[in-house]
């Protein structure tokens, strides 16, 4: 008996101190998630997460990557640069991590250098234009970013697309002269991503670009920027928050009359903004990059599912599930092609033009990554709020995948 | 130069001014009383804010009746706080009592989130009229519900530290403990009843903010952005707390306007009264009113 003991205690102890010991020994492979819960983009950072993390566990409840577990670990950084790198550093050394679910701007593009020597791929939930450019093709681009991904448009895209939208929303209305566009959000690196690139644009639309407004992520009291948007005579707002500070944004500007169409990015509207707003949000524009609950689309059933309600739930879990799902597909392939390294995941991840992940038809827009371009996308949808409690689909551009964007 | 501007955007901060001056006073009344710095001041704001909501909203009570439910619960939820979390640091390292306060502001944030969520929410519609225009600005009739408030507030607080007894034992105290407990002076009385009154004014803010901007934990932040204006106004200055919100709300509103007309660096606002509270503490380190200490070396 103690020998039977001995012999088994010292397997265990060769096994961990191997090096495909531990996770791997079991036939698993890490991946780490980052989320926000409690920081600055907690308000969508808890939504997007829970669609991530509930991927996750229906994958391994559904027999994970063609048979290997997905050992992971999710965990509220706070929105904290310094604590997303400590993370990632522990997960590289100690955790043997394979790719990772990111999410905020300042940590993604903090960490664009470690991932591309440690050859991690990155689905993160942020989609700055400056992630698209794998090569640095692009002279305007800062970092050539080979290992980052995400599920969406680019948040430079998003903003063109909603200023080829004020452009025509202009000459409908009638109006003469030339539409000023104004960028209104937080100097972070999340609001500022697309500023220039969409300033640009909308000059060349033909635009009156002003200075842009800063405006705190933490909601406040905003009437004092709203009276500087009123007398800049701004027609096109673009809010590049999310949350509780751009409730506190429209309130405040309601209140002081602002006369401005509110136009936000993918993260500044949802129904949970839309149910705070009430009627006060009647008109506000945004982004989207998916369907939504209520949607009728095939690969609902399957987002209902890993719900596991029927509780209506926000088009950012939706996303944060496409997210996770184009990671597991990327990552069967993988296997079948060479095996679970960070390399092959993001080999895969070109394998295949205009893809769904299986099962989620109707709901993620068809993506194509190549190793020259990491635009998944360059499709935007855009809803509007209406009466109150109503959200629409108000327009669908296709923007050119020009070369000058890239990175940008 | 838009002088229109200017003078809305200076009546913007008198107006948010006098509530930032308000919650200052909250910090003050604590320090004031008890030697510390409370900074969980923002999370009371938070909790007074769902609360009152919660009344609104799920017990469907009237605006009056549920405020004033609200200040009831804020006072008891201070005293509560005081006795079973802060009366076993009596006589402690004052370091270790704001140690407390900041594991205490973490905790409820926490717990608030918990309980309410994260998402922001609408307080239902309590006053007919949107906004009221005073002198070519509009404004939210919560902010001139909690003007008004504040001044009889300010007022109070001023005769009620000057005239009366409790409000003469809540100095005696701050000034020195156990020469106060010596003529009978309970001090774990005049704890409660700072922790109380403190807890009830910051909910008034809360509730008022969560009005014009919709309740969610960011309120919570209210409390760090206050900060400025109580070390301007001086840790122990009623007077100073109302000034030091005055200047504070003032200076960012003006900063807003240079920088929107003129400089367009962006921050300004939010970067502007750092600025002047570094100026004048150079100058005045105690700040504007708070007491200056003179030790014998």
């Amino acid at each position: 008996m103690k020998t039977v003991l001995s012999a088994t205690l010292a397997g265990a102890l060769l096994a961990m101190l191997s090096p495909f010991g531990g996770a791997q020994a079991d036939d698993s492979v890490f991946v780490g998630h980052l989320k926000d819960v409690t920081g600055a983009t907690g308000f969508v950072g808890k939504l997007y997460g829970e669609g991530v993390n509930d991927a996750l566990v229906w994958i391994n409840a559904h027999g994970g990557i063609d048979g290997t577990r997905l050992d992971f670990e999710s965990v509220d950084y706070a929105y904290e640069v310094p604590r997303a790198i400590a993370l990632y550093k522990k997960w590289t050394s100690q955790n043997k991590m394979v790719a990772l679910q990111g999410w905020g701007t300042g940590d993604t593009e903090a960490l664009i250098s470690f991932v591309a020597k440690d050859k991690i791929p990155v689905l993160s939930g942020s989609y700055s234009g400056h992630l698209t450019d794998p090569t640095g093709k692009n002279p305007k681009t800062q970092k050539p970013a080979p290992y980052n991904f995400f599920y969406g448009p680019s948040y430079s895209d998003a903003c063109r697309a909603l200023v080829q939208w004020a452009e025509g929303d202009w000459k409908a209305k009638g109006k003469e002269g030339k539409p000023k566009f104004i960028h209104a959000g937080d100097n972070h690196p999340y609001p500022n991503a697309p500023k220039e690139a969409c300033a640009d644009f909308a000059t060349e639309l033909g635009f009156e670009v002003l200075p842009p407004v800063v405006v705190s992520l933490k909601p406040g009291d905003f009437k004092a920027q709203c009276l500087t948007i009123k007398q800049s005579g701004a027609n096109y707002v673009y809010v590049a928050n999310l949350g509780p500070s751009v409730v506190s944004l429209v309130k405040s500007c309601k209140t002081v009359g602002t006369d401005a169409q509110y136009m936000a990015n993918i993260w500044g509207g949802d129904s949970e903004t839309q149910k705070t707003l009430g009627a006060d949000g009647d008109g506000y524009v945004f982004v989207a990059a998916n369907a939504f609950w209520g949607d009728d689309a095939p690969g609902l059933a399957l987002v209902r599912e890993i719900a596991g309600s029927e509780t209506p739930r926000t088009h950012h879990y939706i996303r944060g599930v496409c997210s996770t799902f184009y990671m597991k597909e990327a990552m069967e392939w993988a296997k079948a092609h060479g095996g679970l390294t960070g390399e092959s995941i993001r080999n895969a991840m070109y394998a295949r033009k205009d893809w769904v992940p299986k099962g989620l038809e109707g709901v993620c827009i068809p993506s194509t990554w190549t190793p020259e371009d990491h635009r998944g996308m360059t499709k935007v949808f855009i809803y509007q709020m209406q009466n109150g409690s109503e959200i629409h689909k108000i327009a669908e551009t296709d923007l050119p995948r020009r070369d000058d964007w890239l990175g940008y | 130069m838009n002088g229109e501007l200017l003078f809305q955007l200076l009546l913007n901060g008198v107006i948010v001014g006098t509530l930032y001056g308000v919650v200052a006073m909250c910090f003050v009344l604590i320090y004031k009383s008890t030697q510390v710095v409370n900074f969980a001041q923002g999370e009371f704001l938070l909790i007074g804010a769902w609360v009152c909501f919660s009344l609104l909203t799920d017990f469907q009570l009237p605006f009056v009746l549920g405020f004033l439910f609200t200040l009831v619960f804020m006072m008891a939820f201070g005293v509560l706080l005081q006795v079973v979390v802060l009366r076993p640091m009596i006589g402690e390292p004052i370091i270790s009592v704001i140690m407390v306060t900041i594991g205490l502001s973490i905790f409820l944030r926490a717990l608030v989130n918990w309980v309410f969520g994260q998402s922001a929410r609408s307080f239902p519609k309590i006053f007919e009229a949107e906004s009221v225009t005073i002198a070519g600005l509009n404004v939210e009739p919560a902010y001139l519900m909690s003007f008004a408030i504040s001044i009889i507030i300010m007022i109070g607080f001023y005769y009620f530290f000057r005239y009366s007894r409790h409000g003469l034992a809540m100095r005696a105290t701050a000034f020195d403990q156990q020469a106060a407990q010596s003529l009978g002076i309970s001090v774990k009385r005049v704890f409660a009843m700072a922790w109380a009154i403190s807890a009830m004014v910051s909910a008034l803010a809360g509730v008022v903010m969560g009005m014009v901007n919709g309740v969610s934990s960011a309120l919570s932040f209210v409390g760090i952005k206050v900060f400025p204006a109580v070390i301007l106004g001086g840790l122990d200055s009623i007077i100073g707390a109302i000034v030091g919100g005055l200047i504070i709300g003032v200076l960012e509103n003006g900063a807003e306007f240079v920088d929107g007309q003129y400089l367009h660096w962006g921050n300004m606002l939010t970067i502007a009264p750092f600025w002047v509270l570094i100026a004048i503490l150079v100058i005045k380190p105690y700040g504007l009113f708070g007491t200056k200490k003179i030790e014998r070396v």
